[in-house]
């Protein structure tokens, strides 16, 4: 015999009104991320935020060369990093993100050396570096 | 204080002129719904969130949003390359070419200056958060828009992911109103 379901807007005297914010939240974010390359792709890093238009397909062009797919890495990277910065600035303690968070920063810093070992600073700071101002080196920006 | 990382936010390489469309991307740089006025916005509201949680997903967003004024900048730039005078004229950029040559000027796509009239700084929260939700779902209507106008599939590669970053920003506003919502109860 089915139960007779209320829907969620009947009040229901026996269940707690009260919900912990924190541990919701956790229910809906925990092990949703897309990976670091879908991240850029879509430009969200939680799978349930993504919302697609039309029938327009994401994609990234403008990954030809060896330096464009370097530099796409940096990218993503930062992105899912970013993401987890802003759900993070909002729920602090939220012991998951941080993991995921600390994860993906590391590994951003670590892309964002290894580019400029290969093709030149890309923070001023380390433009006297390779014995010259290379800060002045073409980009695209 | 901010220091500059020499690359764009998603990658942008565009070979192809297309000054029309170029004309219709001033909108997103110095129009009301821009990401010129989002980023100063959340800049100066910022300052009088209630506690740290705000201020920080305040500025972290308005950075964020700098930015995509410069990934819309490099697309302008990129699809007015090597124009000529005539060619400016005959896309509507013709005033424009009088007043700022080959430059970007501080416009929306009718030439209008840019103004910060629409910006909201009230030091209230639940202004100020609303105001930034109804700022970016017009942001991402307007990116919709530009979409719709175009068929050169790279442009239209980096506006979705623009209009993503958007509705990002939105729920993040949201849950931030939400949390204080529920924690100053007023």
């Amino acid at each position: 015999m089915e139960s007779f379901n209320p829907g969620p807007y009947f009040f229901y005297p026996f269940m707690p009104i009260h919900k912990n914010v924190e541990e919701e939240k956790k229910d809906i974010y925990y092990d949703e991320l897309f990976s670091p390359e879908l991240t850029l792709l879509h430009g969200n890093a939680y799978k349930n935020e993504y919302v697609p238009y039309k029938n327009y397909q994401p994609t990234i062009p403008f990954n030809k060369t060896q330096k464009d797919k370097m530099m796409m890495e940096v990218q993503m990277y930062f992105l899912i990093s970013h993401d987890l910065k802003l759900h993070l600035d909002i729920h602090p303690k939220d012991k998951e993100a941080y993991l995921q968070y600390k994860k993906y920063a590391e590994e951003y810093i670590k892309k964002f050396h290894e580019y400029e070992d290969k093709y030149g600073p890309l923070v001023s700071i380390k433009a006297g570096y390779d014995g010259m101002f290379s800060w002045i080196n073409p980009s695209n920006v | 204080m901010f220091d500059y990382i020499k690359m764009t936010s998603f990658p942008i390489d565009l070979k192809h002129k297309n000054l029309k469309f170029a004309k219709a991307l001033y909108a997103q740089f110095g129009g009301p719904n821009g990401e010129l006025n989002a980023c100063l916005r959340y800049f100066a509201q910022s300052f009088t969130m209630p506690d740290e949680r705000g201020k920080r997903l305040l500025k972290d967003i308005a950075t964020e949003e700098m930015g995509h004024v410069e990934m819309i900048c490099t697309m302008i730039y990129q699809l007015t390359r090597n124009a000529t005078p005539k060619e400016l004229d005959d896309a509507g950029l013709g005033c424009a070419y009088v007043i700022h040559g080959d430059g970007l000027g501080l416009q929306d796509c009718n030439g209008v200056p840019y103004n910060t009239a629409g910006v909201g700084v009230t030091a209230d929260y639940k202004t100020d958060l609303t105001e930034d939700m109804a700022a970016e779902e017009k942001a991402r209507s307007n990116y919709e828009h530009l979409i719709n106008l175009t068929d050169d599939q790279d442009c239209i590669a980096i506006l979705l992911f623009l209009r993503q970053r958007e509705i990002v920003h939105y729920n993040r506003f949201k849950e931030m109103l939400e949390t204080y919502n529920n924690e100053f109860k007023s």
